[in-house]
């Protein structure tokens, strides 16, 4: 008797059990019989576009791909007509596409095309190959467009369109010689292309090439452009028919492996942690390959992750070990530079106390770096005081979380973001700031019916797209948020059984919010009683809720509470502990989530183990055979603040430019001015190692081996692709020199190892292991000590003693709002293109072309308002300081708030504007509450500061999928099924 | 009281230093793979006498030239068939019985053999009727008209 569940098929008469509605070609696929199939990408889906996949389904030439299983199905792949169907399939594409292999860069072995002919065994071009009469477009920073190799299979558009969601790419069915087009037909670098590159990896032969690539990867591919057509023609005639053609590029492919290194890394820009291969040719890097298997991001990343690594060979980077010598640095010896870090600290120790030395992790370095820096603080010098710039972003959010589920990371995975049936985004430029997960959350508004309700001042690309898009006034989200809540349990709409089993502190919290009536809801945030009650009901009727929520939330003096209010709203609503749901702080930098996770905190040890705990520290203190500080340290912010107040008289700051990203830097620069002692770690003559006494030059992500954790608490292992360049050293090995220096002899000779240690100290790694996360393997944690992970938290019960989640009343009290004078506010953040303050981006040649200068985004208004024409430059003034930058006028921004990019460096920085106001919780600054005054400079200026070749002006073109119908009804198409029916 | 600087001085290595250092680097991988070191020299001698070492230095130098020019000439028009026919060759090889060959071009040259040798006389009709008689024509004949059969055959 047939299961309900399974669908029964009979392949070339042998049954096989399908899943139901289980798409036909994964079926054959599963059988091990081989049918070619070049459009067809598990990545993908089925686009039905190349038609090699002809089988026979129930007497009928179908393609394979196009069908669902049915039950009784009859499928043959082994008859003439279909064997008939494939060639005639693979000579249509073999019309459009030159086999010239051993000459083309793209003969690497993974030629999808070659491939499907190989394995056919096609031995002759029945039709010649028709090339078109369009030229290769090269106009582009990053890749080239051949329409005479395209074979018009779309999964280039595919990806644009409904993977990543970019919408630049389709094809133009209905013109003479179809072919992919950018935007409405303009030259790639005119188009709204953003250089994801995902077109390029989606492409299943060389139509779509890495520049890099270009000339690069084979032993006979550099050629004069003449020279190379000469020998395509000669590779052609020598290898008539494809079997010789095809063994001897298979040798040529085989050879390239001994010069191209193909290194799985992760990536270092933002939280997503996409992870990939870069193939390498001793220092170049020819590409960045993402896998299906890439458990974050898939085959996508962005254009940073992709083409953004000019700064690992940037001729910027530090040589060698620079000390302080009068008026300038002199570069020395590792020894000499080691050895006097160490004298240093020990005099500083000696006379002032190990609380006189503060220490700075970071983000952007691996894990075993940050537990190497908070060993360092505790073990050698014997103080607390270390911390990392989670401090200037992250904190806040982690905080809220503590307060009420228990563990500070995302409650589930970035797959559970695309699982959700409403996605709210509050203060999160998402698609610039994590564009691979903006794209999930794109892809399933677009193709899923997810639901997109975004808050933020700022309309950025996610607002444009939303369901629902609300502006609530600066700093007021807690007052919404709150008040939705209150809303839902008048109603009687908070989801009771959940409240009853996971939930404590309902009572006090319930009477806690009290004053968040609609009203009051209505004045704080300028968002109508109506739409507030209509949001209630979105989110109370709607199964599965996840919130993300960025730095919009978090840089704020409310931030910790805020993010508490999320979490508080969440659990009212049950909204966590199951797929698709949940709350999801994104965080910014690749190693953020870990750097706090793995100890640089003056109050935890890693794991989030309290130094103030006795068990735990008497852990350690066994473990490194010292007596430990008890007292919890000074965070980032205090430390400057002690900087000023003379207390704190020697800083080590490992890969931060504190002198550009903390808040109020001419206060900061000047604290730094007043150390005795300062030690900056860097691949760059950063603003901040200008101070410094020593610079320590360190190594590129890609010259070190370590792990990153991402957003999802995923900790992700990267592997050494090159040697390091100069005299450099990655972070963990600097680090343990001065350790030796000091009498700490640690010996570890590969990070696998301070992995193995920190994993046998802290519960929340026990099961944590290199060879557990070898390759494309990946661990979320908390990771149990057999090895199992936890992609999706709190399923055995939230993170507290008793299993149970807390509500957590928080208390709205804003002391922020512009004035007669400043009445400007000042928003900032990211760019898509450039990183952070800039320091790895602006190293890039093909960026910077396309985006050279950050600019300062203001209203039509409010350019109406001034007289201020596009390209004009104005000059901000704040209590803090005065920044200068150059006008673009957009409807991105409303009224009188401006928008300065964070990459935006010199005169143009934000931090000069913003003061020492902090999150009252955690001391993470309050970067988003700036108010300020304008002065025009120039009303008008000589040209707009975003370029014409900027994405932000090109055309995007929506629509799903590449439209292979309309190929269809083309007069020249016959479908091939048909074609060899009617021959024969 | 430090104050921010840009300015670098860079180490000056001196080149003696720089190249002790070096000539260090390479002592130490000498002797690391002395064998095939040796091995090579072996080569490299054998090269140089055959002077295959200049021809090989040469080319190297001129890859670029030459590879274009024997690209530009195989491109030309009148070796496109010699190109085109030498992977058919190779399949052609391949379908050869090559015993029977070797077996028929010996008989071939057993007769050009006796073709060397004075004629005796003219050979009239009747000579032809009789020669059929002598066993070696009458086998050559045969043969001949039994390969003209099977290359008629369709």
């Amino acid at each position: 008797m047939l299961e309900r569940d399974h669908t029964v098929v009979t392949i070339n008469g042998k049954e096989y059990l399908a899943d139901p509605g289980q798409n036909l070609l994964d079926l054959v696929n599963s059988t091990g019989e081989n049918i070619p199939q070049i459009c067809y990408n598990e990545s993908l889906g089925p686009i039905e576009t190349c038609d090699t996949c002809i089988v026979q389904v129930n007497g009928e030439l179908k393609r394979a791909c196009g069908m669902k299983v049915e039950a009784g199905m009859r499928v043959m792949t082994n008859l003439a007509e279909v064997h008939d169907a494939q060639k005639e399939a693979l000579d249509t594409i073999l019309e459009k596409h030159e086999l010239y292999c051993t000459v083309c860069d793209y003969n690497n072995g993974d030629c999808e095309i070659h491939n499907a002919v190989a394995d056919f065994g096609l031995e002759h071009q029945s039709r010649e190959f028709k090339p078109t009469s369009y030229e290769t477009d090269r106009s582009g920073s990053f890749y080239r467009y051949d329409p005479n190799q395209c074979i018009l299979c779309g999964r280039c558009v595919e990806a644009c369109q409904d993977v990543v969601v970019n919408e630049t790419l389709t094809i133009d069915w209905e013109r003479k010689e179809p072919r992919v087009i950018w935007d409405n037909d303009v030259p790639i670098d005119q188009s709204s292309c953003v250089n994801c590159g995902l077109c390029v990896t989606a492409c299943p032969c060389n139509a779509l090439l890495e520049k890099d690539m270009e000339g690069e990867a084979g032993y006979l591919t550099d050629q004069e452009p003449g020279l190379l057509r000469s020998m395509i023609d000669l590779t052609k005639k020598a290898e008539s028919g494809y079997g010789p053609l095809l063994a001897v590029s298979d040798t040529e492919a085989a050879m390239r492996e001994d010069r191209i290194k193909k290194t799985k890394t992760v990536c270092t820009y933002c939280g997503v942690g996409c992870s990939f291969d870069v193939w390498t040719k001793d220092r170049e890097v020819l590409k960045v390959e993402p896998h299906a298997q890439s458990p974050a991001n898939g085959i996508a990343t962005c254009v940073k992750g992709r083409f953004g690594w000019d700064y690992v060979n940037s001729e910027k980077r530090l040589r060698k070990p620079l000390i302080r010598r009068g008026d300038h640095f002199e570069e020395v010896e590792w020894d000499e530079a080691i050895h006097y870090v160490a004298e240093r600290f020990k005099e500083i120790k000696a006379e002032h106390g190990p609380d006189a030395l503060g220490f700075i992790a970071s983000s952007k370095a691996t894990n075993e770096e940050s537990y190497l820096m908070q060993k360092l603080s505790r073990q050698v010098i014997g103080t607390n005081n270390v911390d990392n710039c989670s401090r200037y972003c992250q904190s806040p959010a982690t905080k809220g979380l503590f307060r009420t589920v228990g563990h500070g990371g995302d409650s589930g995975s970035i797959d559970d973001i695309a699982k959700a049936n409403l996605v709210m985004t509050i203060g999160s430029n998402t698609a610039e700031s994590h564009p691979v997960l903006a794209s999930r959350i794109k892809r399933s508004h677009k193709l899923h019916g997810q639901k997109l309700f975004v808050f933020d001042l700022r309309k950025h690309e996610m607002a444009s797209r939303a369901d629902r898009f609300y502006q609530p006034k600066s700093g007021t989200d807690m007052v919404w948020l709150s008040a939705v809540t209150k809303y839902i349990l008048d109603q009687g709409w908070e989801d009771k059984s959940f409240l009853d089993e996971w939930v404590d502190g309902f009572e006090e919290y319930q009477e806690s919010l009290e004053k968040y009536t609609l009203e009051y809801a209505e004045e704080m945030t300028g968002i109508s009683q109506e739409e507030l009650k209509d949001l209630a009901k979105e989110i109370a009727e709607t199964d599965k809720v996840a919130i993300c929520w960025a730095m919009g939330v978090t840089q704020h003096m409310l931030g910790s509470d805020t993010s508490t209010a999320i979490s508080n709203l969440l659990l009212v609503t049950g909204n966590y502990r199951r797929p698709g749901t949940g709350a999801y702080p994104l965080r910014g930098h690749n190693n953020v989530q870990g750097c706090s996770d793995f100890g640089s905190m003056p109050n935890y040890f890693p794991g989030y183990e309290f130094v103030t705990d006795d068990d735990v520290r008497k852990r350690y203190e066994k473990a490194w055979g010292v007596d430990l500080p008890k007292e919890v340290g000074m965070d980032n912010h205090e430390q400057i603040k002690a900087m000023h107040e003379g207390k704190l008289k020697s800083f080590y700051v490992k890969g931060e430019d504190t002198g550009i990203v903390d808040a109020n830097i001419n206060y900061v620069t000047s604290a730094f001015e007043k150390l005795e002692f300062m030690v900056v770690e860097d691949l760059f003559l950063t603003k901040t190692a200008e101070y410094a006494d020593v610079v320590l030059p360190a190594v590129a992500s890609l010259e070190k081996d370590g792990t990153f954790t991402n957003t999802e608490r995923r900790i992700q292992r990267l592997y050494k692709a090159m040697e390091p360049m100069y005299d450099t050293k990655p972070d963990w090995e600097i680090i343990q020199l001065i350790a030796k220096e000091l009498g700490y002899d640690w010996g570890y000779t590969h990070p696998g190892e301070i992995m193995a240690e920190s994993a046998s100290l802290a519960p929340l790694f026990a099961g944590v292991s290199y060879e557990k996360l070898e390759g494309f393997n990946s661990l979320q944690w908390p990771v149990h000590e057999d090895g199992t992970d936890e992609p999706l938290l709190y399923q055995e019960g939230f993170n507290f003693d008793n299993g149970k989640a807390k509500l957590y009343p928080v208390d709205f009290d804003l002391k922020y709002d512009v004035t007669e004078e400043y009445d400007l506010h000042i928003n900032n953040g990211r760019l898509l293109e450039h990183f952070h303050e800039g320091n790895m981006t602006y190293k890039s040649e093909g960026i910077v072309r396309k985006t050279p200068n950050a600019f300062v985004e203001i209203s039509p208004e409010l350019a109406e308002e001034r007289g201020l024409k596009e390209g004009a430059e104005i000059k901000l003034i704040s209590d803090a300081g005065e920044a200068t930058g150059i006008v673009t006028i957009t409807d991105r921004v409303k009224g009188k708030e401006l928008y300065i990019p964070m990459s935006a460096n010199g005169k143009s920085a934000v931090n000069f504007l913003t003061d020492n106001r902090v999150d009252k919780d955690t001391d993470t600054p309050a970067y988003k509450e700036i108010a300020a005054k304008m002065e025009v400079v120039t009303k008008k200026g000589e040209k707009s500061p975003i370029p014409p070749n900027n994405h932000r002006r090109g055309n995007r073109q929506p629509q799903l999928s590449v439209q292979v119908e309309r190929k269809w009804q083309r007069d020249d198409y016959e479908f091939p099924g048909s074609k060899v029916k009617n021959n024969g | 009281m430090a104050k921010s600087l840009t300015k670098i001085k860079r180490m000056e290595v001196p080149k003696e230093v720089q190249v002790e250092k070096d000539v260090e680097e390479i002592k130490e991988a000498l002797s690391e793979n002395k064998h095939a070191i040796l091995e090579g020299i072996k080569l490299l001698k054998s090269l140089d006498d055959a002077d295959m070492l200049q021809a090989m230095y040469a080319l190297t130098n001129h890859r670029k030239e030459a590879m274009g020019k024997l690209a530009t000439e195989l491109n030309k028009a009148q070796y496109s068939g010699v190109i085109e026919n030498l992977t058919g060759f190779l399949f052609l090889l391949g379908d050869l019985d090559v015993d029977a060959i070797r077996n028929l071009s010996d008989r071939i040259n057993r007769g050009m053999e006796e073709t060397e040798k004075e004629p005796e006389s003219k050979t009239g009709f009747m000579d032809l009727a009789k020669a059929l008689k002598d066993p070696e024509i009458n086998r050559s004949v045969t043969m001949l008209m039994q390969f003209l059969k099977g290359m008629g055959r369709e």
